[in-house]
């Protein structure tokens, strides 16, 4: 008795396995490749790294010709401004490190500061600013008159009565590359399932091997969920490599370990249907790279990366939740910091990152059959 | 003069496919851009997050503070009510990022010179808007002691001196660095696959058994590579100065913005070629020279002004060429000054001739292998 | 280089051996090609023939032995043998993105073609190979055969006096091949032209070559004109139809006459193999058969290139 004919299923789970299997040793042949298409989401996540430290507060020297009270109490305004990063110093060393680059800002507070501040006198405040780009010139243009109230504040509180008072959402904060880097994990699934995934198809038309499998009496899914298969196994590579840079090199830990790995199996799948689908499409390996960083990039940057997607450009906003990345970041914060970024629960955003999931399958299968029936292979 | 022609000839084959070969093209010219996107949009997201605000005070001084925080650039004010309530729900809903709540007694406060606390409830999800908004209602209250003119009781005024006859736009000042990834981009991708096409297309045999020197070959595909990215910046740099964007003002800025470019592109080049005959593989040209060009970007500081960057970064920066080739480029065209040119020359010189000899000795490794 | 000198022979191999680590690759190859003659180096895959080509075209370094194109050593006078060398690569090696017109322009650049002449050369080749009307047409849209009469244009572009043509029809339909076929015996016929080919095509071999190498594990096995090797090698095959089945005894009789190898009954049809030098016999064999019955139909296949090669390298199947 044929096992395949008392279960057909098996027959699909055979295909899938082989298929995938067929996919992920020819895609150890390529090894440069293979590595790349692993070092290339982490390489991506690691420079936006960098991206993020790169501070908002400007490097400025404070020269203090004057060390009394006023003049300490002025420097101490500055340096709690959230703005400044704040080096005191002379003015021969503060005109060097402006000439070298080092700093952008110098803050000379005059000999006489306390005695006019005591006397209720006008202070000149001079600065110099190397005025490079307008975007941090006007920060510091308006944070050293910020430093000024604060410090009249504090000093004066009876003359300048007027206090921001602060209460935060969340007990802690919570630093911009700690937050960051779980968006950014995000859009190195979606990078390495792309790649991965859409050379491994883009192959098959490249070399010719698409003929074998377009004339297999094999289901179009079952050879299409087996190349996603293949593709998936591959990109966990690069999700573990990720997972420990994050976890145990930059120490971001996660609330909840559970989401964390439901979700991430859940991305590798929906960009990994994608990668295929892109690589059904356009049929070129040399394609493939650019298209995908070319894709991920803005993609990551209209998804909330950065802060909730809401709090955009509404139309921007409207447009990015047609996208899974958008949801896969919302899921990630909440696995990662417990933090709510969209106006949907957890739950319900990942219901929706499954109908994507389930879509882009579907949709790459579709692609895959319409290729054979179209008989535009060459 | 022998070898001339048939330099030309290998330069003007390269150039022809080249030109015939939207992809290689697309993949010169998307990081860049995607890069341009990431700067339009990173420039929207910076400080314009929006925020509630609940008024509970009609005094005049309040509503003083309302303006100056509904003109406020660090957010966009998204409701203004009475009822806390609304705010608060909005805030929940992660539809805010923060309410500014001014009290009932605001303008009493303030009049009887009594503590006067304004209350912002802030959405802390990262330190980084968490700052701008923290920076936001204090640069409010800043703004609103400034218009009280000599009677505010501040009387610290700041006196500045601007080492730049003219501000930069943001978008503007990061156009030179993106420049700058144009050409790594496109000199290491098209170099790299111009070369590695000879193989890949078995189309290096016609060269090897043409009656041309090893050293013809070479300096065709070099020349070629050059050529090729020179033809981008030059499409870049007249669509620049056409819009005023990227204009050079003055000819001895125009003579070292163009050496400064062709400098860049030469070394480009000359690793794209290295890239190319090494891996002989179009696939590992575009996995290897994309993510380096863009690695070259980020640690030159190509994001922003490089005192920003973190101690350590800027020490390696001063190791990567593009780092000069930026500087030497933003200092000629936005600057009008060749303060540091001869030493970001020298560099970029030295790297020019060190990326060139790597393309020399890896192509014709690969040649006699 | 010019006519005076194709006195000398085109190639001329001494000893020529290439190992690539342990494995002999060619091993102590000598061999002569002539001026003016179409010369065919068959083997099976593996053989070493594209090596012995690589060496030829200086692309490959011997062991040992040396290698003269023309009369000059190939590894000291690369570029002066390349001026004269004319070479149709299996992989064609045409800028596919590129048309043909263009193709052959940098070609004709590369190889010091004047360009007081270029264009009219570059006419005269597209003419030759039939593709003028194609010549701004892109190289991917031609056919296999298109890309090969190309490729051989190409190769003609700089009037060499040398050609190497790796398997100049491979993959290409029965039209072209004959055209093919035809462009090369008029490049020895009409111009004088040496032409050294590889082919796993028997009957291209037979139809083109006026000699024939065959290789095998790195060694000449037979160097021949393809009639000797025939004769040397191969056996005719008489097939004599009678009225009925002969005997035993008559059988064993032919069996015994000179150069007959084997003698089978298959019905009422005898089959008679014998060797091709000794086809003399031929007239005894029938006096004996119509001794003893009536011969209803004579025929007689001779032996083929194939067979022959196939008896020198084995027909076991190779890597």
């Amino acid at each position: 008795m044929n096992i395949l004919r008392i279960f057909p299923a098996y027959s699909s789970l055979l295909v899938y396995l082989d298929n995938g299997d067929k996919d992920i040793r020819s895609s150890l042949t390529e090894r440069a490749f293979m590595i790349t298409s692993i070092i290339i989401p982490i390489n991506f996540l690691l420079l936006f790294l960098l991206f993020a430290l790169t501070g908002g507060q400007a490097p400025t020297a404070i020269v203090l010709e004057d060390k009394g009270p006023y003049a300490q109490q002025f420097l101490s305004a500055m340096e709690h401004s959230h703005s400044f990063i704040i080096q005191q110093t002379t003015s021969v060393d503060a005109k060097t490190l402006m000439k070298k680059g080092q700093i952008v800002a110098i803050v000379t507070v005059p000999a006489n500061f306390d005695s006019l501040v005591r006397d209720g006198n006008q202070v000149q405040l001079p600065v110099v600013l190397n005025n490079l780009d307008v975007d941090f010139t006007n920060d510091i243009r308006r944070a050293v008159p910020l430093a000024i109230t604060s410090f009249y504040a504090n000093t004066f509180p009876n003359q300048v009565v007027i206090r921001a008072h602060e209460v935060d959402a969340y007990s802690h904060d919570t630093g911009y590359i700690q937050y960051l880097v779980v968006s950014l994990m995000v859009v190195s699934i979606m990078l390495g399932g792309l790649l991965q995934a859409g050379s491994n198809a883009a192959r098959e038309y490249e070399k010719g091997t698409i003929k074998e499998l377009m004339l297999a009496p094999a289901s179009i899914w079952a050879i299409q969920i087996g190349k996603i298969l293949g593709a998936l196994l591959l990109n966990s590579l690069s999700a573990v490599v990720m997972i420990i840079v994050i976890v145990f090199l930059i120490g971001v830990w996660p609330e909840h370990w559970d989401e964390l790995f439901a979700f991430v199996l859940l991305l590798m799948i929906t960009f990994v249907a994608l990668g295929a689908l892109i690589g059904t499409l356009i049929r070129r390996r040399q394609a493939v790279i650019p298209l995908s960083i070319g894709l991920s990039i803005p993609v990551f940057f209209i998804s909330g990366a950065f802060g909730p997607a809401e709090w955009g450009d509404q139309v921007t906003a409207a447009i990015t939740q047609l996208q899974p990345v958008y949801y896969g970041i919302a899921i990630f914060q909440h696995a990662f910091h417990n933090f709510t970024t969209t106006s949907t629960s957890p739950a319900i955003d990942g219901f929706i990152l499954a109908g994507f999931a389930a879509l882009i399958v579907t949709i790459s299968a579709v692609a895959l059959s319409y290729s054979r029936g179209r008989g535009d292979i060459h | 003069m022998n070898s001339l022609f048939p330099i030309l000839a290998i330069v003007r084959k390269d150039i022809s496919v080249w030109l015939r070969q939207p992809t290689s093209i697309a993949a010169t010219v998307l990081p860049a851009i995607a890069f341009m996107v990431i700067l339009y949009f990173g420039a929207q997201a910076v400080g314009r997050n929006p925020v509630a605000l609940v008024v509970q005070d009609s005094g005049p001084h309040a509503q003083e503070l309302v303006n100056i925080l509904t003109d406020s650039g660090a957010f966009k004010v998204g409701m203004i009510t009475i009822t806390p309530q609304k705010a608060e729900e909005a805030f929940k809903q992660v539809k805010v990022a923060a309410v500014i709540t001014i009290p009932s007694n605001f303008d009493a406060a303030y009049n009887a010179l009594k503590p006067d606390p304004v209350t912002i409830h802030i959405n802390n999800l990262n330190l980084d808007f968490t700052n701008d908004l923290r920076r936001s209602l204090p640069a409010a209250i800043t703004e609103f002691y400034a218009k009280k003119g000599s009677s505010s009781p501040i009387q610290i005024h700041v006196k500045e001196t601007d080492l730049r006859s003219q501000d930069i736009d943001l978008l503007r000042f990061e156009l030179v660095p993106n420049l700058v990834l144009l050409l790594t981009t496109a000199g290491i991708v098209n170099a790299g696959l111009a070369t590695a096409r000879e193989w890949e297309d078995s189309t290096i045999k016609e060269l090897l058994l043409a009656p041309i020197s090893r050293a013809t070959l070479i300096t065709g595909k070099l020349l070629s590579g050059w050529i090729t990215t020179l033809l981008i910046a030059s499409v870049v740099l007249v669509v620049g100065a056409a819009s005023g964007y990227l204009r050079p003002e003055g000819a001895i800025y125009w003579i070292s913005t163009s050496a400064i470019i062709m400098l860049i592109a030469l070394a480009s080049a000359g690793l794209g070629v290295a890239i190319g005959a090494a891996s002989r593989r179009f696939q590992r040209v575009t996995a290897i020279g994309i993510p380096l060009s863009i690695d070259l970007f980020f640690l030159s500081g190509g994001i922003t002004v490089a005192a920003f960057l973190p101690a350590w970064l800027q020490t390696i920066a001063h190791f990567v060429p593009t780092f000069y080739g930026t500087h030497a480029l933003q200092t000629a065209i936005f600057y009008g000054s060749t303060e540091g040119l001869a030493l970001d020359l020298s560099v970029l010189g030295a790297t020019a001739f060190v990326a060139g000899v790597f393309g020399v000795l890896s192509l014709r490794k690969s040649i006699m292998t | 280089m010019n006519q005076k000198e194709n006195t000398t022979p085109a190639i001329e191999l001494n000893g020529l051996t290439k190992h690539f680590g342990d494995f002999k690759a060619v091993d102590g190859l000598s061999l002569t090609v002539r001026s003016e003659e179409i010369f065919g180096l068959l083997g099976p895959n593996g053989s070493g023939k594209t090596t012995i080509i690589n060496m030829i075209s200086g692309l490959s370094k011997p062991t040992s032995g040396e290698a003269t194109v023309l009369g000059h050593n190939i590894l000291h006078d690369t570029r002066v043998v390349y001026a004269a060398l004319g070479s149709v690569p299996q992989e064609t090696a045409l800028y596919e993105e590129l048309n043909a017109w263009t193709n052959l322009s940098i070609h004709a650049t590369l190889y010091g073609v004047p360009r007081s002449v270029r264009d009219k050369k570059i006419t005269d080749m597209l003419n030759l190979v039939q593709l003028y009307d194609r010549r701004h047409s892109r190289v991917s849209t031609f056919s296999g055969g298109m890309k090969r009469r190309l490729a051989l244009a190409r190769a003609l572009l700089h009037d060499p006096l040398l050609l190497y043509l790796d398997e100049p029809t491979l993959g290409v339909d029965v039209q072209s091949r004959r055209a093919i076929w035809n462009y090369i015996l008029d490049l020895k016929k009409k111009e004088g032209k040496t032409v050294l080919l590889t082919t796993n095509y028997l009957e291209e071999a037979n139809a083109l070559c006026d000699r024939i190498a065959i290789i095998d594990h790195g060694k000449l096995v037979a160097l021949d004109t393809p009639i000797n090797l025939k004769r040397r090698y191969g056996d005719t095959v008489m097939e004599i139809e009678t009225t009925s089945s002969v005997s035993a005894q008559l059988s064993e009789r032919l069996r015994t006459l000179p150069g007959v190898s084997e003698v089978i009954q298959e019905d009422k049809v005898l089959k008679v193999t014998m060797s091709a030098d000794e086809l003399s016999v031929t007239g005894q064999l029938i006096t004996i058969v119509t001794q003893e019955i009536n011969i209803k139909k004579i025929s007689q296949r001779e032996p083929n290139l194939e067979e022959i090669f196939l008896s020198l390298t084995g027909s076991g199947l190779r890597d």
